[in-house]
């Protein structure tokens, strides 16, 4: 039996880039759909790699792709666009997710939101970084704020002087520009049918409702005590902090903090002998790590999350970009059109899953276990990992636990030693399998062959 | 209050004892009650200083303590309270009150202070402040933020080396306790201040118990802390007595003494389905329930088990002198209330059972092994450094404390029995043969020497206790077989592998089969015998894997090691009576025979924690399993204690319930 559905991961990456390829049943060429194309903000090895990849894309579609879809505004899904853009001369739709559509009120909030508060946290960096002169090793929460604002790309990193610095937003409306079609945004429920193919594409995340973007759990008080989520979601100031935030005390028994020295420099001095000198105990950035946390998880959150189904009632191919938790436990909830019990559609579909995408690199919150992995149970799984290890666990200060062993280990018994990763050859299981596929084809880095140039599954 | 003596016609006082600071005896929620009002406040005699000590100075900052206070999230900074301000001095620091920030700072300034005197009394020393983590250089002042979080969190971070307090507006008025809208703050909380000064001051003895790597390491933490607090409510005698009058001479039921965090509590939403209430109450309803101490897996839970044993000890040790009190006194009709003399006594009775029982619980702190320490260990330092001070127990407080813990399921595995001798560390006997050991340990010209002067500087006691800690490290180098005696594995295998950083970087090589992680000198008293004692941890420890093949592979030297998924630690904690040693340098008129000994040849106790022992390992490795299980039920989360901030994360775990 022909494939219905061929995927190319391309490897050496620490980020995601898909190039899909729907057979037509008429024998008509192939329908082309891209997801996501970047790499890691400063992992130079990745970066090189770029321009290989779009000539690669370039090649298989003829420079024009059908479909691209950006899951979320994260650097290592987006970058490619802007800094390789021989990837395609025209697309035909962009897909993107209802919070990325500027006529959604809700959705232009949120991403306002996210911009604002982004641009408070590299304020906050600068300011911090500067006034300390240290790095982050020797103030530990700048760690937390540099990693967010990493996956973001507007660190404290910035552009070289003179060169017109690349964002992420616009990274995507470079996409945009090249668009020839629709840009369409898609809802939880949505079902949509990939012309020609039979296949079709369940949209399950992200969720709508912003708890859940908010990774708190639903049952959770309402008066959960950090409130910066309400800033960073809810119809904030322009400050992003809650209005509940008041301050405690009467405004004259307080000073204003940092004091400005030529304004009260007792306090300043006070300050100064008591507080600046020892930079490690400082902890004016628990609040700022605490938002930069919760930034990174509602960022990740919005990944567009998508299920093909390849016929129905068959396989199904999962790719759920960088779904946290709050996103995957949504998929239960869904009010799917044909009044389906959510739970148990969920159940079905993850229980027919065959080709799992790993989320966010294979990192410890990305993958749900008792709403998500464990109901993987077909015997015929496969997954991919999009990580490059050595890189991640090198990360100052603190290595980055990416893929987290326990989930690893799990995927691995799952299927059966059939994960395949962005750093490594292929692993022997998948040669011995007898699943009905294909085995994968390897094609090695012409620079480093133990590294994949891009790996081929076919469905 | 420094500086020459103006010429006056009087005779310049003597330097006072203490210092009076008036604070709330448990937290502002009981000020504005009628019934609660009269014993809300409290004021604490807190030292005023040694002549070797800093000054006390605005913030407050002292010798031990320095008060920051800025709000980052609100922006805000509050300017310092100078308590030395003659206005204050005469009025015992500013009154109680939620809207002065300075007196946030006062009460957090006074709680922690006085839990620091707890601790150097019970202790026989100083109280040191664990290194810091920048370069293991002496740390001064513990930091205190009375406002540093915008949460319904508050603890005691080791990486600042700072008490970080929460504060938040409560948004539910459900109780007479907790109005509307009111701000609650953790800085004024008894419970909570004296909880996190706990916290750090345990951290000072032994940063190694902080880790989370067995059940009961951050659960002994965290019902340490709270059997500190709950004890320190005993030592206020207005409250007590107020609350032995009505409950007409008993303590037995759920009290105001009894909870902790009483506001905190009030103020949470339960999410344990469990009646609004204090955050813990050590008395528990249904009290002899011994196998279930299994079924609570979270810290506090655990540590509430803890608290609950020794707040059951207590009451026993009352109700055995109160029994007596009212069986003399002149008995009362049921429902009439106690003579107030009466109640007097009785009330003595319960800050003096109170005070005792907490020494215990401290002192005891000396006398656990050297890492990952379970409530059974925590019961027989509590009965052996009891002991050595008080070999009657006349009181029958031992009695009590081994009683209790049986109730509660707190016992060891490894003794064969409850009886008071089965459960003491095991003393072992000294080594008398000198052999090469002796000529070792006779100091050469030029080498270095143990320094056991008593010294009352903090930082210099600091620099001695390092010091002697390289000395006791050269001493056990040079004597391999003595190494092995105290129970430390020296083979130099891949088993166990030494802690390559740490004080002992002076090592030729930079690694060691262990290190000596800290060396104490104590000086306690109790009626008319005194002790001086030398507590000396040794640490070393060994990769776990949580993949037991690995394990194998690794232990076998199969494989090279990959990076661990948590250490085994172990070692040994030498327990040595200086009583007898005499140094080189004894003065002339002392003729004793043992000049120059060897410490190693004293009397001592050894409680030894083998690094290679496969049990424990087992037990610690699905101790892991368990944690991650928790987490891995929505995600596969990190382990709690994965960061630089152990107490951060299980204080906050908890979600809406305040984690004091």
């Amino acid at each position: 039996m022909p494939p219905r559905i061929k995927i190319r991961c391309y490897g050496g990456l620490l980020g995601d880039c898909f190039l899909l390829r729907f057979p037509q049943t008429d024998g008509s060429a192939d329908r082309s759909m891209l997801i996501d194309f970047g790499v890691l903000q400063n992992f130079t090895a990745g970066e090189k790699r770029l321009p290989a990849i779009a000539a690669d894309i370039h090649r298989e579609t003829g420079g024009k792709l059908d479909i691209v879809v950006v899951t979320h505004r994260h650097w290592d899904h987006v970058c490619g666009f802007g800094k390789a853009p021989g990837y395609a001369d025209s697309v035909g739709e962009l897909w993107m997710s209802w919070i990325e559509n500027p006529d959604d009120a809700t959705g232009r909030r949120i991403t306002g939101n996210v911009a604002k508060t982004e641009a408070k946290l590299a304020a906050f960096a600068e300011q911090a970084g500067a006034a300390l002169g240290v790095g982050a090793s020797s103030f530990p929460e700048l760690a937390e704020i540099d990693n967010a604002l990493t996956f973001t790309a507007s660190a404290m990193t910035a552009a070289p002087p003179g060169a017109a610095r690349l964002t992420t937003p616009g990274c995507i409306d470079l996409v945009r520009g090249k668009v020839t079609g629709a840009s369409r945004y898609f809802h939880p429920s949505d079902r949509i049918e990939i012309p020609g193919s039979g296949v079709v594409a369940w949209v399950l995340g992200p969720p709508t409702d912003e708890k859940l973007l908010a990774d708190q759990e639903p049952s959770a008080d309402d008066h959960e005590v950090y409130k910066l989520t309400d800033g960073m979601l809810g119809e904030a100031p322009d400050d992003g902090v809650a209005t509940s935030l008041r301050p405690p005390f009467e405004a004259k028994k307080s000073l204003d903090f940092p004091p400005k020295p030529d304004q009260n420099p007792i306090a300043a001095q006070w300050l100064s002998d008591h507080y600046d000198h020892e930079p490690w105990r400082r902890v004016d950035g628990i609040g700022m790590e605490a938002l930069a946390l919760q930034f990174d998880n509602i960022v990740n959150n919005t990944s567009l999350v998508l299920a093909f189904e390849l016929e129905p009632g068959g396989d199904v191919l999962l790719f759920a970009a960088d779904a946290q938790v709050g996103n995957w436990q949504s998929w239960r909830q869904i009010a799917w059109p044909d009044k389906a019990d959510p739970e148990q559609r969920m159940a079905d579909l993850l229980g027919r899953v065959v080709f799992y995408k790993v989320g966010h690199h294979g990192s410890i919150n990305a993958t749900a276990s008792a709403e998500g992995l464990d109901r993987m149970t077909s015997p015929k799984l496969r997954a991919f990992i999009p990580v490059v290890e050595s890189f991640a666990r090198a990360k100052k200060p603190k290595g980055w636990d990416m893929p987290h062993e326990s989930m690893r280990r799990v995927l691995e018994t799952r299927a059966s030693g059939r994960v395949a990763r962005g750093d490594m050859v292929l692993p022997d299981a998948f040669t011995t399998a007898a699943d009905g596929f294909a085995p994968p084809v390897f094609t090695p880095d012409p620079a480093d062959p133990s590294l994949p140039f891009h790996i081929d599954f076919e469905f | 209050m420094s500086g020459v003596a103006p010429a006056t016609l009087a005779p310049r006082p003597p330097i006072p004892g203490s210092r009076r600071l008036q604070i709330y005896a448990f937290d502002p929620s009981l000020a504005i009650d009628n019934a609660t009002a009269a014993f809300a406040t409290a004021t604490l005699s807190v030292p005023w200083r040694e002549p070797f000590d800093a000054p006390l100075t605005a913030g407050p900052v002292n010798e031990y303590l320095e008060v920051v206070d800025i709000d980052p999230e609100s922006g805000k900074y509050y300017q310092p309270v100078d308590l030395d301000d003659p206005y204050l001095l005469a009025t015992d620091g500013y009154p109680p009150s939620e809207s002065n920030p300075q007196f946030h700072q006062q009460m957090a300034f006074a709680v922690a202070s006085y839990t620091i005197g707890t601790f150097e009394k019970a202790l026989g020393r100083r109280v040191l402040w664990s290194a810091s983590p920048v370069d293991h250089s002496y740390v001064q002042q513990l930091r205190i933020y009375p406002h540093a979080l915008r949460a319904r969190n508050a603890y005691y971070s080791p990486a600042k080396k700072a008490l970080l307090f929460g504060y938040y507006p409560e948004p539910n008025a459900k109780d007479v306790y907790t109005v509307k809208d009111m701000w609650v703050f953790g800085c004024l909380s008894h419970d909570i201040v004296a909880h996190e000064t706990s916290h750090a001051i345990l951290d000072g003895i032994n940063s190694r118990l902080i880790e989370d790597f067995a059940p009961d390491s951050l659960a002994f933490h965290e019902g340490l802390a709270d059997i500190v607090a709950l004890l320190q409510h005993f030592t206020f005698p207005d409250a007590v007595r107020s609350e032995i009058g009505r409950h007409v001479g008993t303590l037995d039921s759920p009290t105001l003494l009894s909870g902790l965090a009483l506001q905190f509590g009030l103020a949470s939403q339960r999410t344990d389905g469990l009646p609004n209430g204090p955050l813990r109450d050590a008395v528990v309803k249904n009290r002899d329930q011994p196998d279930d101490l299994a079924n609570f897996t979270e810290a506090h839970q655990r540590g509430a088990r803890l608290l609950s044993a020794v707040y059951a000890a207590f009451i026993e040790i009352y109700r055995r002198e109160a029994d007596q009190i009212l069986q003399i006194a002149v008995p009362v009709a049921p429902g009439m209330p106690l003579d107030p003399r009466v109640v007097d006594r009785l009330s003595n009775t319960a800050v003096e059972a109170a005070c005792h029982l907490l020494t215990m619980c401290i002192r005891a702190l000396d006398y656990l092994p050297p890492s990952t320490v379970d409530f059974g260990d925590y019961l027989r330092a509590i009965v052996t450094a009891d002991f050595d001070l008080d070999p009657v127990d006349a009181a029958g407080y031992r009695r009590a404390v081994i009683g209790a813990f049986r109730r509660f399921g707190v016992v060891p595995v490894d003794v064969r029995s409850l009886a008071e001798d089965s459960l003491w560390w095991d003393v072992s006997p000294p080594r008398g043969t000198p052999g090469p050991t002796g000529a070792a340990l006779a100091p050469r010209r030029g080498e270095l020497k143990l320094d056991l002067d008593p010294l009352f500087e903090r930082r210099a006691i600091f620099e001695q206790s390092k010091h002697n800690a390289l000395v006791i490290h050269q001493l056990l180098m040079a004597d391999p077989a003595l190494c092995v005696q105290l129970g430390l594995r020296m083979e130099a295998s891949d088993r166990v592998t030494g802690a390559p950083k740490l004080s002992m970087s002076w090592v030729a090589n930079g690694t060691s089969p262990f290190e000596v992680h800290s060396v104490r000198m104590a000086r306690r008293v109790r009626g008319d015998r005194q002790l001086r004692q030398l507590f000396i941890t040794i640490t070393q420890w060994r990769r776990g894997y949580l993949d037991e093949a690995v394990q194998a592979d690794v232990d076998s030297g199969a494989i090279p090691p990959p990076e661990p998924d948590f250490k085994v630690r172990g070692g040994a904690t030498l327990i040595i009576d200086l009583r007898t040693y005499r140094s080189a340098r004894a003065p002339k008129y002392d003729k004793s025979t043992t000049r120059r000994t060897s410490i190693f040849a004293l009397p001592r106790i050894v409680i030894q924690q083998p690094a290679d022992d496969d049990a424990r390992l087992a037990a610690m490795r699905s101790h892991r399993m368990a944690v991650e299980d928790a987490a891995l039920r929505l995600a596969y989360a990190a382990p709690t204690a994965a960061g630089t901030e152990p107490l951060a994360v299980l204080h906050a775990a908890r979600g809406t319930a305040y984690a004091a």
